[in-house]
């Protein structure tokens, strides 16, 4: 009877608090709304502000064709349209696909300080989108779809290698990996630079895309970069229950069904296409993946049920901000985005290395 | 049931699994004893088909396991680790819950019975307030149960547990197993322990396996596989063997040296 009563009390508040489809959706919808808003007045701001009632009505106008307002400058709607809103929702994406992939990393290495740019995901792929922009085949023919097929091979070949030189006795230990990424990371780079030295010294492009960064950038750019971001962002939200599993040790893991090497595979091929489709847009820019995850965990935990959508949320988000730090901080100059991202990323990362209980000791 | 025949098993050259042949029916509970690095762990990993032995057949009911994708083995083993590794930021909840993916599809989180499953497993291991807890914040012992009671959750006729009470005190070792016990009696489980404490393993287990390098040395209930002879030999350390006036028990105690 005691039992009978308490399991039904039980019940009734797991039920409640339970993980659910309604509680992510309610969750994903709530932190789309706010990056929506975010979104708007970061769009408002730059070296010329534009009142916000004017970007909103812009907006409205532009979405669902509704006239609130009866009219703003031409200029504005100009400077919106052409600029600002391609470069900010580019930015948002490519906040969220180096942020998603910063927690599939993670699960996947069961590791809390993987991330694209430190485990050489993103300069591999950086390597291999410069080779493809030296070899001068036109960027806006094929070239501009080549780019991300180029960036995902060099991203998947530079975290596989991390991850053989970081293992030990198959173990991938916290650290190892992490220095392995680093060794990798450099090399890619060092030959990155040395590819740009040897070519046409006038190749600005190549120079500005090197830095990371979101200037110039253009509707075109965002519809040829989402077919390649939304497939794989989506079969790492199917698989992030999985992720869960994948947190025990690989053998138990497998006794509760789990083909661990099939749902391993999959996670890396889509966690790096998704890195490298945005580093082939916007450069290598670090600690996304590190800021975006780690406020999640902080706030809901580490289940990846929600983490993986919201840390793509919260990257987009952080994107956004880190973004319109460059374009305001130093008008009318711009600053590469990765010193605005690196600026908050550091301190989380070694936030993350003193209080992780497992980076003890290894 | 659950038959071993002929198992054997190397990692590269060290022939870790030499001959192991036993059986355990449903509803038995049965100890594996044995020195350390007698195999007891490689066996267990040879059962859940983490490893693949190089010789010899598993069958369960009577089907080779051979033939068995790890989802068809998940329905009918489940495995706790000796001292299981827990997962960071995961509560108690969410963790047995991972006890049910067996059932689940990919993108299936689960359905009120997998729920109510689950908080059966918590309710039996002494779990039910400690939900939403995070793994971190538990007791060695409380954390063992935690990875007991997501076993629990799998429901399959066979539970592996490797060395289940080397972290636990007492009472909990007693709570521990008379829920193995009760387990296996009324749910027809077959319960597999690897156990250190002989003592303890001859009060509750219906029988013993005892392994030396690798091979079945002695089998059978505990009063004939526990003399003093058979454990001088398989753990080379003298003891004395004696009874205890109830129920007829092998209670052992090690003697100086």
């Amino acid at each position: 009877m005691i039992y009978d009563t308490c399991t039904k009390k039980k019940l009734a508040y797991n039920i409640k608090n339970r993980m659910s489809y309604t509680r992510i959706a309610r969750r994903i919808i709530l932190g789309l709304t706010i990056v929506l808003v975010i979104g708007i007045v970061a769009s408002s701001v730059g070296a010329v502000n534009i009142p916000l009632t004017d970007t909103i009505a812009i907006v409205i106008n532009k979405v669902i064709g509704v006239r609130v307002k009866s009219s703003w400058p031409e200029v504005s709607e100009s400077i919106l349209i052409n600029l600002r809103f391609p470069r900010i929702i580019l930015s948002g994406i490519v906040g969220a696909a180096l942020s998603i992939s910063g927690a599939a990393y993670q699960g996947l290495f069961r590791n809390p300080l993987a991330d694209p740019y430190l485990i050489g995901s993103a300069s591999g792929a950086g390597l291999g989108a410069a080779i493809v922009f030296l070899t001068g085949v036109p960027l806006l023919a094929f070239g501009g779809g080549l780019l991300p097929i180029a960036a995902f091979i060099g991203s998947i070949t530079a975290v596989t290698l991390a991850y053989f030189i970081g293992r030990r006795q198959g173990q991938v230990g916290i650290s190892t990996l992490i220095l392995a990424g680093v060794a990798i990371s450099s090399l890619a780079g060092a030959i990155t630079s040395l590819l740009m030295i040897k070519s046409d010294p006038n190749l600005r492009p190549l120079m500005s895309w090197l830095l990371g960064g979101f200037s110039g950038s253009r509707w075109m750019d965002v519809f040829v970069l989402l077919p390649y971001v939304v497939p794989p962002m989506v079969v790492l939200m199917f698989y992030s229950r999985m992720l869960n599993i994948l947190q025990l040790n690989d053998l138990h893991a497998q006794t509760l069904g789990v083909n661990v090497n099939r749902t391993k595979t999959v996670v890396l091929l889509a966690a790096s296409l998704v890195t490298a489709s945005a580093v082939a847009f916007s450069g290598v820019i670090g600690f996304v993946g590190l800021v975006g995850p780690h406020i999640v965990r902080l706030i809901w935990g580490s289940d990846y049920r929600h983490l993986v959508p919201m840390s793509a949320i919260f990257g987009a988000g952080f994107l956004i901000v880190a973004d319109l730090g460059a374009r305001v901080i130093a008008i009318p100059a711009e600053l590469p985005v990765g010193i605005i991202t690196a600026f908050f990323g550091a301190p989380f990362f070694i936030y993350i290395l003193k209080t992780n209980k497992r980076s003890k000791g290894i | 049931m659950l038959r071993i025949d002929e198992l054997e098993f190397a990692y590269d050259t060290h022939q870790v699994i030499r001959c192991v042949s036993f059986e355990a029916h449903s509803g038995e509970v049965i100890a594996v004893v044995g020195a350390n690095g007698s195999g007891k762990t490689t066996l267990f990993n040879l059962i859940t088909g983490g490893y693949k032995q190089s010789k010899g057949t598993i069958f369960i009911n009577d089907q080779n396991t051979k033939q068995l994708s790890s989802w068809d083995r998940s329905q009918l083993i489940a495995y706790v680790p000796q001292n299981p590794d827990p997962p960071q930021g995961f509560t108690v909840g969410e963790l047995v819950m991972m006890g049910r993916n067996p059932y689940l599809s990919l993108i299936d989180w689960g359905k009120s019975e997998d729920f109510a499953i689950a908080e059966k497993a918590l309710l039996k291991t002494g779990l039910s307030d400690y939900i939403d807890q995070p793994l971190d914040h538990l007791s060695g012992g409380e954390l063992q149960s935690a990875f007991i009671a997501m076993a629990l959750a799998q429901e399959t006729e066979i539970l592996l547990l490797d060395e289940p009470t080397s972290n636990l005190d007492l009472r909990n070792q007693a709570v521990l197993m008379s829920m193995v016990h009760q387990l296996s009696r009324e749910n027809e489980t077959t319960v597999i322990m690897a156990m250190h404490d002989l003592t303890l393993a001859a009060q509750w287990c219906d029988k013993l396996v005892m392994l030396l390098n690798g091979s079945v040395f002695a089998e059978g209930p505990p009063e004939i596989v526990l003399t003093a002879d058979n454990i001088n030999l398989v753990y080379d350390t003298e003891v004395e063997v004696e009874y205890s006036r109830k129920g007829n028990k092998p209670i052992i105690f090690s003697k100086q040296n």
